[in-house]
């Protein structure tokens, strides 16, 4: 375990520990009943999963950081998990329909959205990260101006979805505006 | 001869005093029968006119959240009613489990195939055929009132005296302070379409109430009514007076599922964000706040002398999967999701009230069953049939349907893969178009399709002759129907 932990940098190591909790928990919650495992053990790995899913980013985020790495890098390894769950969320619409509208589904707000809070967790993070060490850590350089960047893309989200309400009526990212577009590109 | 002629002049006036008696008794008699409201009346009038049909639509009402099938917890006793005074079909099911297809077909007796409303893409063709056409024809008052929802749009329906609908949403409407629109003319919220009709702010109220002013309105004409409910489908919200009713009742989840499951496997585009079992919750207090309303329903046809001249019918236009197979949706073709609840009510026509029939019908045999009540002869563009004779209890050993054909085209964004399957009493066989390996179950053995056996070498004659069946079936389902205006022509 050291020898492992000495090979994958420090940046990485809780970004690791979230995908383990998070692939093992999977394995417990999809599979734990064809095991037997009864449904409360399953509720409790339900649980853990989709902490890992949501808070994961901001975790693994935290955990680059108090290893030493910048926000940007931090925020590459705090992507790590949700990439991967984004990743298996196209596969399974691409096994449904095909290449193109499978990746086109990626689109949809649930998964802007997810992207959008995911951001905001590590920004959260990030803020909490700062305000701990300017009160423990002597002479550190707080790093207040990049946390509003970590809003962006939800904000960026929510305006498009208020513009499509407010011009068009309808809303643009989840289900009429994003079905028009599988209409006009694959029908 | 004084004497003669006396006797014959009293045999006159005790004549002429009988046929006075007999007049008045008549006339008495004619008038106590005129007299609103009196049971003279019901029989006199409802006996002598074709009879009424009510049609109630349920959305997404799985066909075992019924205490009368045995819920463990839900309570419905009109729907529970409309069974022991009618017939309860055990194996009703539809042929595309999605809301915009099935309806089109309970509209029309016709496969998606046909009618063309696949999905919630391909719009209704107001070519299209439905039975109210030919029930206006012969005479009948219609109204359909509720939701419509299907894609492009409310249309101009043909045969329609009333056609009440909405198309916020979507078209999916809301629980609360729904607009509605009224033979094509928009409403605002708390406008109503049905004058003398309250608006109550609660979609299944409201539908009822426009229900009830309805059938008030034409009590005096025979009319067909299609009552088309919001409910049970998501947000799944139910009225004040049922909200809450189940808070502390225990549910039991199906063997796979677990709390979570509206977070997992896609389940979560379905907005179910909650524990499983308190949206389980939420959905049956809906079904319990509409079954209140069907019950008023049935009170007013009591009340206005109508029920004995009545078809009545509750159905639902898809099932349900509550975590069977890790699933909460409707669309694929496990029994829970193409299931539905499907109850008859036609006092003096249903030989036997309180039965159950274990024959497999479907959606489309709605429309034909219809007509039939109606005296109107099926078109032959109809690819169902009519239920009359199970009705009455005929049919003697004769199988009304030893297979059917269930289809569901491919629903952008939902992950359920395009599938056709074929459906006999014993067995099922499921033909994924990709994404998922095809599927064959024994029913008798496993009805909850635990154990796929289509890799089961000792399976293969039945897949072979269930396939050659199912490519059958999806043959005849697409064929070139005889057209239907063609039909309501010759009924012209």
């Amino acid at each position: 375990m050291r020898k492992l932990n000495n090979l994958i940098q420090p940046h990485w190591h809780m970004a690791l520990y979230v995908y383990s909790t998070a692939v093992i928990m999977t394995i417990i919650y999809d599979f734990g009943g064809h095991l037997g495992l009864s449904v409360i053990y399953r509720n409790y790995a339900g649980v853990l999963l989709f902490t890992c899913i949501m808070l994961g980013a901001g975790v693994s985020y935290a955990g680059a950081r108090l290893a030493g790495a910048l926000p940007l890098r931090a925020t590459k390894i705090g992507l790590l998990l949700p990439l991967l769950w984004y990743l298996k969320e196209l596969w399974m619409a691409i096994k449904i329909y095909g290449f193109g509208a499978g990746i086109y589904t990626g689109l949809q707000g649930f998964y802007l959205y997810y992207f959008g809070l995911i951001f905001m967790v590590m920004g959260v993070f990030h803020l909490c990260l700062e305000c701990y060490q300017k009160t423990f850590v002597k002479r550190y350089k707080a790093m207040w101006r990049c946390s509003a960047y970590f809003f962006v893309p939800l904000l960026l989200f929510l305006g498009i979805e208020v513009l499509g309400w407010f011009f068009l009526g309808i809303d643009i990212l989840f289900f009429r505006g994003f079905l028009e577009g599988y209409r006009l590109i694959f029908m | 001869m004084k004497r003669v002629r006396d006797k014959h002049r009293l045999k006159r006036r005790v004549w002429r005093g009988a046929s006075v008696i007999f007049t008045a008794a008549l006339g008495c008699c004619f008038v106590y029968a005129a007299a609103p409201g009196s049971e003279t009346e019901t029989v006199a009038t409802t006996h002598a006119r074709p009879p009424n049909i009510v049609f109630i639509l349920a959305d997404d009402h799985r066909w075992d959240y019924l205490s009368v099938k045995g819920h463990p917890f839900i309570e419905t006793p009109n729907v529970d009613r409309i069974a022991t005074e009618g017939i309860l079909f055990d194996n009703a099911f539809v042929t595309t489990s999605l809301c915009s297809p099935s309806r089109a077909s309970f509209l029309t007796g016709q496969y998606p195939q046909q009618h063309g409303v696949q999905n919630n893409f391909t719009p209704w063709n107001n070519n299209n055929v439905t039975f109210f056409e030919y029930l206006k024809q012969q005479g009948y008052s219609t109204a359909f009132i509720g939701k419509w929802h299907m894609p492009g749009g409310i249309p101009t329906l043909r045969g329609m005296d009333l056609f009440v609908t909405f198309d916020n949403v979507g078209g999916q409407g809301t629980y609360f302070n729904t607009p509605y629109i009224v033979n094509g003319k928009s409403l605002k919220v708390g406008e109503t379409p049905v004058p003398g009709a309250a608006v109550s702010g609660y979609i299944t109220d409201d539908l009822t109430n426009f229900s009830l002013r309805y059938i008030e309105d034409n009590r005096d004409q025979p009319f067909v009514l299609y009552l088309s409910h919001k409910a049970v489908h998501l947000p799944m919200k139910p009225d004040d007076e049922a909200a809450g009713r189940y808070d502390t009742q225990q549910v039991a989840l199906p063997e796979d599922a677990d709390s979570w499951l509206a977070f997992a496997n896609g389940n979560f585009k379905h907005f179910l964000w909650g524990s499983l079992e308190e949206k389980i919750k939420d959905y049956a207090e809906t079904a319990v706040a509409m079954d209140q309303q069907i019950g008023r329903v049935m009170d007013k046809l009591d009340e206005l002398g109508l029920a004995d001249n009545t078809l009545l019918v509750y159905a639902a236009d898809n099932g349900y999967l509550w975590g069977e197979h890790r699933l909460i949706d409707k669309r694929w073709s496990y029994e829970e999701s193409i299931r539905v609840p499907f109850v008859v009510r036609y006092p003096g026509v249903i030989s036997e009230p309180g039965s159950h029939s274990t024959e497999m019908i479907l959606n489309l045999d709605l429309a034909p069953t219809i007509l039939e009540v109606a005296g109107i002869p099926v078109p032959k563009h109809m690819q169902g049939q009519s239920l009359l004779p199970l009705l009455k209890g005929g049919g003697g050993d004769k199988v009304f349907r030893d297979a059917w054909l269930y289809s569901y085209f491919e629903d952008f964004p939902y992950p359920v893969p395009a599938q056709n399957a074929i459906r006999t009493k014993d067995y099922k066989l499921v033909d994924y178009e990709r994404g998922k390996q095809d599927e064959l179950f024994d029913l008798r053995v496993d009805p909850r399709e635990r154990n796929n056996l289509i890799n089961d070498s000792s399976m293969t004659q039945t897949r072979l002759r269930l396939e050659k069946q199912l490519k059958k079936l999806k043959e005849r389902a697409s064929y070139t129907l005889p057209p239907s205006d063609t039909s309501a022509q010759e009924l012209r």
